[in-house]
């Protein structure tokens, strides 16, 4: 295993390095001192690129194998590929999460101690910074050397004492025995649906397959994240404060700023036609250049509020229906259209993944030959497919609605999920959405939970498929 | 209590794996015996509704004073009813790897619907222990079925086939894979259970029939070419069974010429088993030595 990721650092460390010299040149910076490189003028040691690249390379090798060997103690203590996958994902989801805790946070200390931190070398070598350990200064590279040695040590002697007992005993650690004979036990005990479920999660590999289809789901909706600008933002805390049902509040602010700058536009134009006329002299002209500009600027910053006001003042004529003046921003990459793609690509990846899990449960009986008893068993292959069908349908609920809550989570974290009585026609971009009149004073929280039931059916319908399909296959078989 | 065959037949496109085979099945151990492909395990699958039956396929009916009144009828018919008096013990060890005997018994259990108490008051639990110790699986029952050797799989099998005290028995080579005390204990055992019950044991090895079956069903591509018990059968081979004394020089050459079972080692030499209607001259006429073996080269070896 050593000498395959030495063997694929190599090479893609040489082209890496190849590529560069072609592309950018300078191989003759290879020679320049480190600290030549803005990035890395705190590198506390004398060496040139080269050298530092060999550093890299090093460590990055080092940091691969502490990975691989910390997956394979994983894979001894805990019984079962499945399970163990299912952990690595949640320890490296996990470290993602704590990677983004933010500088201020009580636990910011897990932004640097992390296991996705090995991957970036450049930073930890680059960077120098002090860690308060109980009020004295530490240097924060030589705590993470230690800890990195700390948990090397620990795997090696799990490992070390794994093989070694199993040597002596010839089977595996006695941990993961025991924790086999438990869940044994356990699903001895349990109703044929929990059986159901445990072939479905374990067997068939459903549970690789969910948890590989929630991290991709995870990674497009995070990537898919729409980043604001600060007066943008600053605009959403002010209708997040003054906003909602009763603007009214802002609705001066904004018929102020309207008559100021009407104001300062009649009087720009009548500076104007004085200054053609010659009765003006230059430094009033400036003066009311300058009024105008700075009420016109005063105007531009609450345009988007207007705007918004004068929609709400429509709908209201027309259709007696009071809106909210809230931020669109969130919503319409959460409900909008600028979030389309993203809900259409995690939503075929979700039914795929419940499609296949699906397909393999039945297939799997007949792989195994289990049909032949199930077929001949007082209860019958239609009852333990309709078994199969209830329990499913009822798995798949849970796993959307636990996946789906977690989004609007995320959701809640970047964007806020601001009022969510508020009617739904409160967000502009619904106006081509919307099916008439029909969903327009829906508040914003019944439309989610209608997006939770459309997902749910959908996902029903998927699964019944998927029954159907592999159903036909095995009587075509047979 | 009977099961009646009544020309049963079964096509696979334009293949006959079954061309009208009648036949009553009574209380008692049956070995089907068959070559490969000859229509037992069809056959087997017909009795488990695993396999549907053609349209002109002939009636497979069953009687029992307890489950029909003593009347006949269809098993399609009876259906459930008919299905949860059947032990199955198929031929393929399919499983689910990830479970154990146990928790393996107790979904068989769920499947074949049985009560949390049967008749003599056992849990369902405790029917499933005890079956695990008749098998010799006690030690091993919460330990992962993937983990098992064949002969350990085919106990398990065994042992879910038993679950319930089915009124049927179907075993499809029930001892596959077993090595030869294994096999003795299984026979021995399915021997004990055959007083009140109808045994199926579909077997190409002989020598698991000769111990315990008391009528043996002879199956060759499709058709039923004989039946009687391993006594009478054995005893309808008298003058056609012989030996002829050879040389490995001249063995091959016998083995092509004429229908030849096994080579034994005696003191003249060598000695190779011959069956047929007219023995040549060379062969010795055996007549105390004959078993079942005898009888299945006669009937499955062509001349």
């Amino acid at each position: 295993m050593e000498l395959l990721l030495l063997i694929y650092l190599i090479l893609s460390s040489s082209v890496n390095l190849a590529l560069s010299i072609w592309m950018y040149g300078g191989s003759n910076a290879l020679a320049e001192p480190i600290q030549s490189i803005q990035a890395f003028k705190g590198y506390p040691y004398v060496q040139n690129c080269a050298e530092y690249l060999c550093i890299v390379f090093c460590g990055e090798f080092l940091a691969l194998s502490l990975c691989g060997i910390a997956g394979w103690c994983l894979y001894e203590l805990i019984p079962g590929m499945n399970l163990t996958t299912f952990v690595l994902f949640l320890v490296f989801g996990g470290e993602w999460l704590l990677s983004r805790v933010p500088l201020h946070s009580r636990i910011s200390i897990f932004r640097d101690f992390n296991v996705l931190r090995l991957f970036d070398l450049n930073t930890i070598l680059g960077t120098y910074k002090n860690l308060d350990v109980f009020g004295i200064p530490v240097s924060g590279r030589m705590c993470f050397l230690i800890v990195l040695a700390t948990v090397l040590a620990v795997v090696l002697l799990i490992l070390g004492w794994s093989y070694h007992i199993g040597r002596r005993r010839q089977e595996r650690l006695v941990l993961p025995q025991l924790l086999s004979t438990q869940i044994q036990k356990i699903l001895a005990s349990e109703s044929i649906v929990f059986k159901e479920l445990s072939k479905m999660l374990f067997s068939c590999k459903g549970l690789i397959i969910i948890t590989v289809s929630a991290g991709i789901m995870a990674v497009i909706t995070i990537s898919g994240r729409a980043d604001y600008s600060e007066s943008q933002k600053s605009m959403d805390a002010i209708y997040l404060q003054q906003g909602g049902e009763n603007f009214d509040e802002i609705r001066v602010l904004v018929e102020e700023r309207l008559n100021d700058y009407a104001s300062a536009l009649e009087r720009f134009d009548e500076a104007k036609r004085k200054n053609q006329e010659g009765r003006i002299d230059a430094t009033e002209y400036f003066n009311e250049v300058t009024t105008y500009h700075y009420y016109q600027d005063a105007y531009a910053a609450v345009k988007e509020m207007d705007e918004k006001i004068q929609r709400i003042d429509q709908v209201k004529q027309d259709k007696n229906l009071s809106l909210y003046l809230m931020s669109d921003r969130g919503y319409e990459m959460i409900l909008g259209p600028k979030g389309r793609s993203n809900r259409i690509l995690t939503g075929i990846i979700w039914l795929i993944a419940v499609l296949l899990t699906t397909i393999r449960v039945l297939s799997f009986e007949d792989k195994t030959g289990m049909i032949r008893l199930i077929t001949s068993s007082a209860k019958g292959i239609g009852w333990n497919i309709r078994m199969k069908m209830a329990t499913f349908t009822l798995f798949w609920c849970m796993c959307f609605c636990f996946l789906y809550c977690c989004r609007l989570i995320w959701y809640r974290f970047v964007y806020g999920l601001p009022y969510l009585n508020a009617p739904l026609q409160s967000l502009a971009f619904t106006d081509k959405m919307l099916a008439g009149d029909a969903l327009a004073g829906v508040p914003v929280w019944c439309y989610l939970v209608m997006m939770l039931i459309m997902g749910l059916l959908l996902t029903e319908l998927v699964c019944f498929i998927g029954f159907v399909i592999s159903a036909k296959l095995i009587q075509k078989r047979i | 209590m009977y099961l009646k065959l009544e020309n049963v037949k079964k096509t696979y496109g334009d293949v006959k794996a079954l061309k009208g085979i009648s036949y009553t099945f009574k209380p008692g151990i049956y070995g089907i015996l068959g070559a490969n492909g000859a229509g037992k395990s069809t056959l087997i699958n017909l009795i488990t509704d695993n396999v549907k039956r053609d349209k002109d396929g002939g009636k497979i009916l069953f009687c029992d004073e307890a489950l029909t009144g003593g009347t006949e009828e269809d098993i399609l018919k009876l259906g459930s009813k008919f299905r949860a008096i059947v032990g199955y013990m198929p031929q393929q060890q399919g499983f689910y790897e990830d479970f154990s005997p146990v928790a393996f018994l107790k979904y068989m259990a769920s499947l074949k619907g049985l009560k949390r108490k049967d008749e003599n008051g056992k849990t369902v639990m405790e029917q499933i222990e005890e079956l695990l110790k008749i098998v010799n699986l006690e030690s091993v029952k919460y330990k992962k079925i993937g983990g098992f050797s064949g002969g350990m799989r085919q106990r398990v099998l065994l042992a879910q086939a038993l679950l319930g005290d089915p009124k049927i028995l179907i075993l499809d080579e029930p001892t596959a894979g077993l090595d030869p005390k294994e096999r003795i204990s299984i026979r021995n055992y399915i021997a004990k259970l055959s007083s009140d019950r109808i045994i199926l044991y579909a077997t190409h090895v002989v020598s698991d029939i000769e111990c315990i079956a008391g009528e043996v069903v002879m199956i060759r591509q499709g058709e039923m070419i004989q039946t009687g018990s391993p006594v009478e059968l054995i005893a309808n081979m008298k003058g056609k069974v012989g030996e002829i004394y050879c040389t490995t020089a001249n063995l091959e050459e016998l083995q092509n010429t004429y229908r030849a079972g096994n080579v034994r080692q005696r003191e003249k030499g060598l000695a190779l088993r011959v069956v047929s209607d007219h023995l040549p001259e060379e062969a010795v006429p055996v007549t105390d030595t004959i078993d079942l073996e005898d009888v299945y080269l006669y009937y499955f070896e062509p001349a």
